[in-house]
């Protein structure tokens, strides 16, 4: 009787242990993220640089920035970037004889954020002091890693040339007078190049 | 010899008893009723910056019953909803985004009986509950709306990241509770 009690009860506690297991089922979706690369340069304004050298004061001096002598450019990207620039032929050519010559570094320019940029040097770029310009691509503008991505009012940036000034930065001492150069009109193309990082 | 026949019989119908008399029958299923396929595509730098919602996206239905061998329900236990990914990041070919990039937030999808709600959650290599509470019902009772943001949070934006494709797969799974 006391084994028969004693199994009932041992019974009774294995019966409770076996309540039943928690139901459950599973669904899966695939998610997928698509990073399209934001790149996008855009020339807002002095796209075409014109400098006219008809005094000898302009001669003697060079010409120096204005407003009329500045590029405003700006710059969208989802990732770090950094900004070159260069000239696209050796020296400057003549439109009307193309045997007439100019040096590149008679033209400098300074690369500066513009007045309504949202960004600042240095916390989001480095920009590049006065330099003469060369056909070799020379950064003037270097991002900084984790704080140059951005959008168009960020990233608004000048580029400010200027004319046989001699303003440092491997410009030519010489000025235009004495380099006596043939009458013409000198041109030449500049590559600005966005590079993410 | 009876006697020990006879004790024997006692202990095999106690045994039957105390096991019929605990169990129960539950029967859980989830179905996906739209979105089952969640793609997200940063193209512009507005989206990159702020990120990218889908609304109501997918929508789960939840089917519950909970009965006793006599048929009747016992209103004792419920179902929760979990999710999680099945890998420790969101993965590309050449680098992987966090996780936490993406969240996701049930609500009531229009279901005929209440549950509880948890908001929004980002997403983790292990199960986290979106739901809970959730009655005893068919699949029209129990319709969850599943909300995907991702890049929002400002800790885990797609600013800065590498062009790339990413995948995940997010595990949903209905389990009864007490």
């Amino acid at each position: 009787m006391k084994k028969i009690t004693l199994s009932i009860i041992a019974l009774f506690f294995a019966g409770q242990m076996s309540f039943a297991q928690a139901v459950s089922e599973h669904a899966i979706i695939p998610v997928s993220v698509t990073l399209n690369s934001i790149l996008r340069l855009n020339v807002v304004t002095g796209g075409n640089i014109e400098f006219v050298v008809n005094t000898i004061a302009q001669y003697t001096n060079g010409i120096a920035n204005s407003s009329q002598y500045t590029t405003n450019f700006t710059v969208a990207s989802s990732t770090d970037f950094d900004v070159t620039l260069m000239a696209e032929d050796a020296t400057l050519f003549g439109s009307d004889n193309s045997a007439h010559t100019m040096l590149l570094n008679n033209i400098g320019y300074i690369t500066v954020a513009n007045a309504a940029a949202g960004g600042n040097d240095p916390a989001n770029w480095a920009l590049q002091a006065i330099t003469s310009l060369t056909n070799t691509a020379a950064p003037i503008i270097s991002g900084v890693v984790g704080a140059s991505a951005g959008d168009v009012v960020k990233n608004n940036f000048d580029v400010q040339w200027e004319l046989g000034t001699n303003g440092g930065g491997g410009m030519n001492a010489a000025n235009l007078l004495t380099q006596s150069i043939e009458a013409d009109r000198y041109v030449t193309n500049v590559f600005i190049d966005l590079v993410a990082k | 010899m009876i006697k020990n026949t006879l004790k024997i019989n006692i202990l095999f119908i106690l045994i039957s008893i105390s096991n019929i008399s605990i169990c129960q029958n539950q029967t859980i299923r989830l179905s996906v009723r739209t979105g089952g396929n969640v793609d997200f595509i940063f193209n512009s730098y507005k989206k990159f910056d702020q990120g990218i919602v889908y609304t109501d996206y997918t929508k789960l239905a939840v089917y519950y019953i909970d009965t006793n061998n006599a048929g009747n329900h016992t209103a004792l236990t419920h179902w929760k909803l979990d999710f999680k990914a099945n890998s420790a990041n969101i993965e590309g070919s050449s680098s992987n985004l966090d996780l936490r990039t993406l969240e996701l937030t049930a609500t009531d999808g229009g279901g005929t009986l209440p549950a509880t709600y948890l908001g929004k959650k980002g997403l983790s290599a292990v199960d986290v509950t979106l739901v809970n509470a959730g009655p005893e019902g068919d699949y029209n009772d129990n319709l969850i709306n599943i909300t995907y943001d991702c890049g929002t949070n400002a800790t885990y934006k797609v600013l800065n990241k590498k062009s790339d494709y990413f995948i995940v797969d997010i595990i949903f799974t209905v389990i009864s509770t007490p």
